[in-house]
């Protein structure tokens, strides 16, 4: 089966999901769907006939640009127009050209589950990408599910997708926790204050570094859960004055959170920081006036300052053609990076038919990122990632303390085999938290 | 940690946020109270007040207290311009205004969206540090808040001894009884109207340096605004005062115990309990006590 | 502090039209009168027709939009849960999603527990909508037993479902696992079933187009029903509480209990479209019981109509398509055009749509709008 054809000759409601969800009886719905079958068939093949064969792969891009998280989502809309202009200008795919249809759900997970319905039943997207808070994610996932659509997740993230149509090319603790906690707890001192956001990001990141500081024989004092439309952080610094740890390690999101620096700062607190979030995603080395985060450190696999040749390229090629950009951030390279692994598995498969992709990204392909060279694992279809660190300067500059290469996913690893355990008609579709 | 340091550790939170708690309602009191309008498009009258503070600041070199003004007088215009045009025919349509207000606070925000992007840059915070008996807090906040008391005294001040603020009270009392004593309640309307987005606008330029300059910057004040107004009753000061005076009590000791997360909910059930018990809120029941 | 709002005019004259066939005119008598638009057979003709189109509509679009249909459709059921309590009986409520909220995630947590073993949701779809209407029975009762009203009503309301969503977004670890069914805290809860009715291997589920008409009819009935209530005699006492609470309480209506009442079926109509858009998305989240959401039902019955049914559909579906349109084609201008809209109408139909077209046709043709002989 070639091509875009594959729902098409599905024959009736194509992407229908009478098996994924649960394995109810479904006369009502399998009488209506006979009697529109055709109809709804028809339809659908009529308009797979200008996206098959020798038309145009589309790529669904879900990103927001307004809202509250626009911070996060600009840089990435850009990565991917850059990604596909690329293509294009190089030839297209498989003698074909790439079209770009990117949708702004306004920060909503409600938007984002009927864009990313439109995208899938309407625009018939040969692969989608994005969605920023795992929130939304989570949103889309059963929909992603349900229609067996091909889907790359950018964000750093909690950690434990385990799911057949998902791939994950953001960080997760594994990568991104551990390195962090064993270096600072190396150069500042075993007892630990963590401030996070109060929800699944912060909750699950908590209970990440909390496990790694006792791991490595140290101690968390206390753990803050701060609500996301909080930005008052006076008791919070109070606390952290009075217990006295020896540095801060923070989860905070958020243009309310982001107050947290500047409110420590100007009450004198000065403690040396660690983040997973801070300066490489969210970028306040950029937005607040130094020296407020000053002696933050952070870890991440790419960020704008990551010093190689590749790196100085794309960012010099990004804001050639953006040059209002405010930032280049992780979300923005890992868009980017899905759509080389995605493109490089269409080039393997030789077409762009969502199942043959998904067999060739489970070879675990390689590709030139501009973050270095980065491989998919087949087995949790999450990225081996290099992990930099970094420390902000008073003057808010970043220099890089230490680099570890290639980490795998290997917590996950232990739970999750989609290579080998779950298919394409008979998917794994889950997310593992810690505990489990 | 001794109980005497906890409590005036409470203390001072309590301070501080007493001061948030009478920016972000003041205006809204002056302006539900005068004439029931719930102004959903508080938020970004805030918002409209910190940005153009921000702007001023960093375009215009303003040094912060003028920046400040400015950004009153921002909202104050804003305000103005909006009571003319679509507030005015709402006056007896309490929850019309509720609905065209939050028409306009979803244009507001866009608008700074698509002008000033998704972030503008922000101010740094002035002052420093303040030590106080063994507690640390940010001198700003107790200038935030002395600036608050303050500006409840400037309230006063005009309510009692100007002839606006005489005509003004006659029309909260009874506004057919002002008219036909020959009071222009439509200019008392408008001039309350722009005092009220003056004073928010204000309150956004004295949080300016403290928050993210974002389009979505108010949404994190009105509810606060809004229960601390309705808790409060018609009565601009005492009940504004008296009401935030006990949220931010409350709220804060749920905070110091519990955290954040319950001083957020204790803040919304005692505002739910005060209802219950004083089902005309604060200021009514004062009333009827004197 | 009670609201001076111009009382929405919806004339009271109640003679009834000749009918032409007098059965039939007294099947579809309980249906008609003062405080619903439409009384005629007229009406009800075209209300066929449109009840056509609307089952017809599959046979000729494609999967995707009969499922943002549905979802429209779904909303209406948070705009009806609102019409009732506040369009007529007067009591302002800004937290109606409190109910929308609580019935979805009573649903998915009763359904994934339930749906292996008794193979359906049946219990999961009474479960969300009774739950959602004993909660709303308790606050009604601390609310109204204490003489709350107005504006006081709202603030409370809307605090109601701000604890809510708080509360909710604050059950991501795994100790909030209610049997099988994790509360997923801010990321919200997946894995909730479709509507699955019956039981073992004969159970059916709704999904797609089958859940688009089980939708459909459970509104038109919903629809129907709530018709008959607001033409009977208690939808005169509910009426009469918003237009003058003191005159009804003289006349020895206990319009503590009125309210109580109204205020509960209020909750499991809200329970109920929870439970639907629960079980269509597969997914729920708590961001539904937020400030952004509890606003929305008072902006469509305002736009649509306070004081009609028809009103809260009409506005409810029409914002809704146009909010979805609007994102879809220029989501840098949507909410701009929305929130011109809704100045628009405020201004210029100050009762809401169908009011408004109801009493401007009527002044200007001299004819009964959507028939009948009540004008």
């Amino acid at each position: 089966m070639t091509g875009d054809n594959q729902r098409c000759a599905e024959g009736s409601t194509s992407n229908s999901r009478s098996d994924t969800s649960s394995s109810r009886r479904s006369v009502l719905k399998g009488a209506t769907a006979g009697g529109l079958a055709l109809t709804t068939g028809l339809a659908g093949c009529i308009n797979q006939l200008g996206g098959g064969g020798g038309g145009s792969i589309k790529v669904g891009s879900l990103v927001d640009q307004s809202g509250a998280l626009a911070v996060y989502g600009n840089p990435m809309a850009k990565a991917t127009q850059l990604a596909v202009d690329q293509i294009n200008a190089n030839g297209g795919l498989l003698d074909r050209d790439v079209e770009l249809v990117q949708k702004d759900p306004q920060s909503s997970n409600d938007k984002y589950q009927s864009m990313a319905r439109q995208l899938i039943l309407e625009e018939n997207v040969d692969v989608l990408l994005g969605g920023i808070s795992s929130a939304s994610r989570e949103a889309i996932r059963p929909i992603i599910d349900e229609n067996k659509q091909l889907y790359f997740y950018p964000a750093l993230y909690e950690g434990g997708v385990c799911d057949e149509y998902t791939y994950l090319t953001g960080p997760v603790p594994t990568q991104q926790v551990r390195p962090l906690v064993e270096y600072m707890l190396g150069e500042y001192g075993n007892n630990v204050y963590v401030m996070a956001a109060d929800y699944n990001f912060g909750q699950i990141s908590t209970l990440w570094t909390q496990r790694y500081v006792e791991e490595m024989g140290g101690t968390v004092v206390n753990k803050e859960f701060i609500p996301l439309s909080v930005s008052d952080f006076s008791s919070s610094i109070n606390r952290i004055e009075n217990q006295d740890p020896d540095w801060i390690m923070s989860f905070l999101v958020g243009a309310n959170h982001v107050q947290f620096f500047k409110q420590a700062n100007s009450q004198g607190l000065q403690k040396p920081m660690g983040s997973t979030v801070q300066a490489g995603a969210s970028y306040e080395h950029k937005t607040l006036s130094p020296p407020a985060l000053q002696d933050m450190h952070v870890s991440f696999n790419y960020l704008e300052e990551l010093d190689s040749e590749r790196n100085q390229e794309f960012v010099s090629n990004f804001r050639d053609k953006f040059p209002d950009t405010e930032y280049i951030n992780q979300h923005a390279q890992s868009q980017y990076l899905s759509i080389q692994f995605w493109q490089a598995a269409v080039k393997q498969a030789g077409t762009a038919d969502q199942q043959e992709v998904n067999s060739q990204l489970e070879n675990g392909p390689e590709v030139n990122a501009p973050e270095g060279d980065v491989t998919l694992d087949p087995e949790t279809h999450h990225t081996n990632h290099d992990m930099h660190i970094f420390r902000v300067g008073e003057d808010h500059s970043l220099s890089e303390v230490k680099t570890i290469k290639g980490i795998q996913p290997t917590w996950l690893q232990e739970r999750c085999s989609l290579k080998s355990e779950s298919t394409w008609d008979d998917p794994t579709t889950k997310q593992v938290t810690p505990g489990e | 940690m001794t109980i005497g340091a906890t409590v005036l550790d409470w203390l001072s939170i309590v301070f501080a946020n007493l001061g948030v708690l009478i920016l972000a309602a003041l205006g809204l009191a002056i302006i539900f109270g005068m004439m029931g309008i719930i102004n959903l498009a508080h938020g970004e009258f805030i918002m409209v007040g910190a940005y153009a503070t921000a702007i001023s600041y960093h375009e215009l070199s303003a040094p912060l207290p003028a920046a400040i003004l400015i950004g009153g007088v921002a909202s104050g215009v804003l305000g103005l311009a909006l009571e003319r045009l679509i507030i005015r025919h709402l006056y007896e349509r309490l929850i019309d205004s509720m609905v065209a207000t939050w028409g306009i606070s979803l244009i507001l925000i866009q608008a700074a969206l698509l002008v000033f992007g998704a972030r503008y840059p922000g101010m740094p915070t002035p002052f420093g540090p303040l030590q106080i008996a063994g507690v640390s807090t940010s001198m700003y906040s107790v200038v935030m808040t002395m600036t608050a008391l303050a500006l409840l005294g400037v309230v006063y001040l005009v309510f009692q001894y100007t002839d606006y603020g005489l005509k003004a009270r006659a029309t909260m009392q009874n506004d057919d009884m002002a008219r036909s004593l020959g009071v222009d309640t439509d200019h008392i309307y408008m001039g309350t109207f722009f005092f009220g987005s003056f004073i928010t606008g204000i309150a956004g330029g004295l949080f300016a340096p403290t928050v993210s300059i974002v389009p979505t910057l108010g949404t994190g004040f009105i509810i606060e605004a809004f229960v601390t107004v309705i808790v409060g009753g018609t009565n601009v000061i005492v009940g504004t005062f008296v009401s935030a005076l006990s949220l931010s009590a409350i709220r804060s000791l749920g905070a110091q115990l519990f955290g954040t997360l319950v001083g957020r909910v204790v803040l919304l059930v005692t505002a739910i309990v005060i209802i219950r018990l004083l089902p005309q809120g604060i200021t009514t029941y004062l009333e009827e006590r004197s | 502090m009670s609201g001076n709002e111009r009382d929405p005019v919806i004339d009271e004259t109640a003679d009834q039209p000749s009918p032409a066939d007098g059965r039939l005119q007294s099947l579809v008598d309980p249906f008609e009168g003062p405080h619903t638009v439409g009384n005629s057979p007229k009406f009800w003709a075209g209300f066929a027709a449109i009840l056509l189109l609307v089952l017809a509509y599959p046979l000729f679009t494609n999967e995707y939009r009969v499922l943002v249909t549905t979802g429209f459709f779904i909303w209406i059921f948070l705009a009806l849960s609102l019409s009732v309590i506040w369009g007529f009986t007067g009591i302002f409520s800004f937290g109606q999603t409190s109910f929308f909220g609580l019935g979805g995630y009573i649903f998915g947590v009763v359904g994934i527990n339930l749906i292996d073993v008794t193979g359906g949701t049946n219990l999961a779809l009474l479960a969300g909508i009774f739950l959602p209407a004993a909660f709303a029975a308790i606050l009604g009762y601390f609310m109204f037993y204490g003489r709350v009203s107005g504006v006081y009503v709202a603030i409370i309301t809307l605090a109601t479902t701000l604890i809510l969503e708080l509360l909710f977004s604050r059950t991501a670890g795994q100790q909030y696992t209610i049997g099988e069914a994790a509360l997923g805290g801010y990321n919200g809860m997946t894995g909730i079933p479709s509507i699955t009715l019956g039981f073992g291997s004969t159970a059916v589920a709704f999904e797609g187009v089958s859940m688009y008409y089980l939708v459909v009819v459970v509104l038109v009935v919903l629809y129907l029903c709530l018709r008959y209530l607001v033409n009977s005699d208690y939808g005169h006492v509910m009426v009469a509480t918003r237009e003058d609470e003191d005159r009804t309480e003289m006349f020895g209506y206990d319009i503590r209990f009125v309210k109580l009442q109204v205020f509960t079926l209020s909750g499991a109509i809200g329970g109920l479209g929870g439970v639907l858009y629960a079980a269509q998305g597969n997914f729920i989240s708590p961001p539904i019981m937020g400030l952004a959401f509890a606003a929305l039902p008072v902006i469509w019955i305002t736009v649509g109509g306070r004081a009609t049914l028809l009103g809260a559909i009409i506005g409810t579906f029409g914002l809704r398509y146009l909010d979805d349109y609007l994102a879809g084609v220029s989501s840098e201008f949507s909410t701009i055009v929305m929130g011109l809209i809704l100045l628009a109408v405020v201004l210029f139909f100050p009762l809401g749509i169908i009011p408004t077209v109801k009493n401007s046709w009527e002044n200007s043709f001299d004819i009964p709008f959507l028939g009948g002989d009540n004008s």
